[in-house]
């Protein structure tokens, strides 16, 4: 439980930075800390079901302070946790390199199905080039930040399952030394 | 059955989560067609947190820029002050030919007996938070519901239309940019009444959509709200037509708009603590001094104009 409340802290701190970098850097430039978070809960967690809520409560936290509809990080990062969870079960993405790939292509994704799904439900203009060309800025801009950020909820969650494991004796439910845990 | 239900729980939660997140888009959309909301509570106390952290946080940030911008700013203050001088002269002389000619047509004390019910009062905020997915445009300002900021209201400065509150809390309220791809807007040509919408594309420009036909539109032109789609009163400043693209055929034409506002830089804002449509009476000198008398109340829900201005 407490290695939740500590995903779930440094989700929403990651949050509070990211506002106040945005400030300083324009919008494609700027890092999607809190989704790198929800990528490294993906790939770092072995806890499906709480791990998929937390992103989705993050997404919602997102969803706030941004003026997408209410869901829509929220549904995006659900998406992001699965495929994170998927990628981490079925390739080997233990260096940064091959987590860097999978960040730069997931961020493009993401982009995309964003400014898609909000044509969908708002008859917003459809995407041009330039959000392409956005969409990539941003993507090298979190391959630079991934490595920390995810290197962090790693430390993190190897730190407070350390302590689970000592309070409890056995490991946490799911937790199988970090793959493959169901709950 | 107990293996059953274990082998279900992480299908059944995603498939729970997906619908909840969907209902939650479908059920956005409907409050923003009818001007927003206010957030609930669990939503409006992470907002409470989140707001003055935001503040706190990117408070190194600003002073450092403040600092640069206050020495970039002094070396041209001169030159500034100068221009400014003349600006202010040639205004001044604007200024007493439209008191001419309002005299002239009788206008002027039907103005004057109006302006207690037109004045839109006006509540100063400061932008505390800037959005924080690169993929959409809008600010979190620092007065929210018990300063009588409601969803829907106009948020502006000095120099012309900043965008609407889409959602508000105790303390805080998000606003969405023009530059946002959901922002659209009726607008219209200052010098040729040539009417059309500004939309948002998510970049640090607009486009105004106008018709072909009979349309006079060229490089350089004011463009304005029209007041009628019920959010913005009329005839405040959307920015300036900076190019032209070709019909190639179609009905419609965009024109590109450089906003009047630098939304890169917000800092300061007001929020008109009223929609628009009670300013229009301003801008109708035709309308009987009867059709005048009684305007709706403050804080009235519009009526008339396209419905969905400001949140598509």
């Amino acid at each position: 439980m407490r290695s939740v409340a500590a995903l779930f802290a440094i989700g929403v701190l990651a949050l509070v930075v990211q506002g106040a970098l945005a400030r300083m850097l324009p919008p494609p430039w700027c890092p999607d800390l809190a989704w790198l978070v929800v990528v490294g809960i993906g790939l770092r967690w072995p806890r499906f079901v709480s791990g998929i809520v937390l992103s989705v409560v993050l997404g919602y936290g997102m969803d706030l302070l941004s003026s997408s509809l209410m869901g829509q990080h929220a549904l995006l990062r659900l998406v992001t946790f699965l495929a994170a969870a998927l990628a981490a079960r079925q390739l080997d993405l233990s260096g940064s390199v091959p987590i860097g790939i999978f960040v730069l292509v997931m961020t493009v994704v993401y982009g995309l199905a964003m400014v898609l799904s909000l044509s969908f439900f708002v008859d917003a203009s459809w995407p041009g080039i330039d959000v392409v060309g956005s969409a990539l800025i941003h993507a090298l801009v979190n391959v630079l930040a991934a490595g920390p950020m995810i290197g962090l909820v790693e430390r993190l969650i190897v730190r407070f399952s350390d302590e689970e494991v000592g309070r409890h004796g056995t490991a946490p439910l799911g937790f199988d030394g970090g793959r493959g845990g169901l709950l | 059955m107990g293996d059953l239900l274990k082998r279900l729980a992480a299908p059944l939660v995603v498939v729970f989560l997906i619908l909840l997140t969907v209902v939650s888009m479908v059920g956005d959309r409907r409050a923003r067609d009818t001007g927003g909301r206010d957030l609930p509570w669990w939503q409006a106390s992470l907002l409470e947190v989140t707001a003055p952290l935001e503040r706190l946080l990117s408070a190194p940030f600003v002073a450092v820029e403040d600092f640069y911008d206050g020495y970039v700013d002094l070396i041209g203050v001169r030159a500034e002050s100068r221009r400014l001088e003349r600006r202010i002269a040639e205004i001044e002389a604007e200024n007493l030919q439209f008191r001419e000619a309002l005299v002239a047509s009788g206008h002027l004390g039907r103005v004057a007996s109006m302006r207690d019910e037109v004045e839109i009062p006006m509540l100063p905020a400061e932008v505390v938070g800037l959005d924080v997915a690169p993929w959409f445009r809008s600010v979190l300002v620092d007065r929210g519901a018990q300063h009588g900021v409601e969803p829907g209201h106009p948020v502006i400065t000095h120099q012309g239309v900043v965008g609407v509150v889409t959602a508000t809390s105790g303390h805080a309220a998000k606003t969405m940019l023009l530059l946002d791809r959901q922002s659209a807007v009726d607008a219209l040509v200052q010098r040729s009444r040539a009417r059309g919408v500004v939309r948002g594309v998510g970049r640090d420009r607009l486009e105004f959509e106008f018709v072909v036909r009979g349309a006079d539109v060229v490089e350089g032109d004011e463009v304005v709200t029209s007041g009628l789609g019920g959010v913005y009163p009329k005839g405040l400043r959307l920015g300036r037509v900076g190019e032209l693209q070709e019909a190639g055929g179609r009905l419609t034409r965009i024109a590109i708009i450089e906003p009047a506002v630098d939304l890169g830089q917000l800092e300061q804002v007001f929020v008109m603590l009223r929609r628009g449509p009670q300013m229009d009476l301003l801008y109708q000198p035709n309308l009987p001094l009867d059709d005048l008398a009684g305007p709706a109340p403050v804080g009235a829900a519009p009526t008339g104009g396209a419905p969905g201005e400001g949140a598509r």
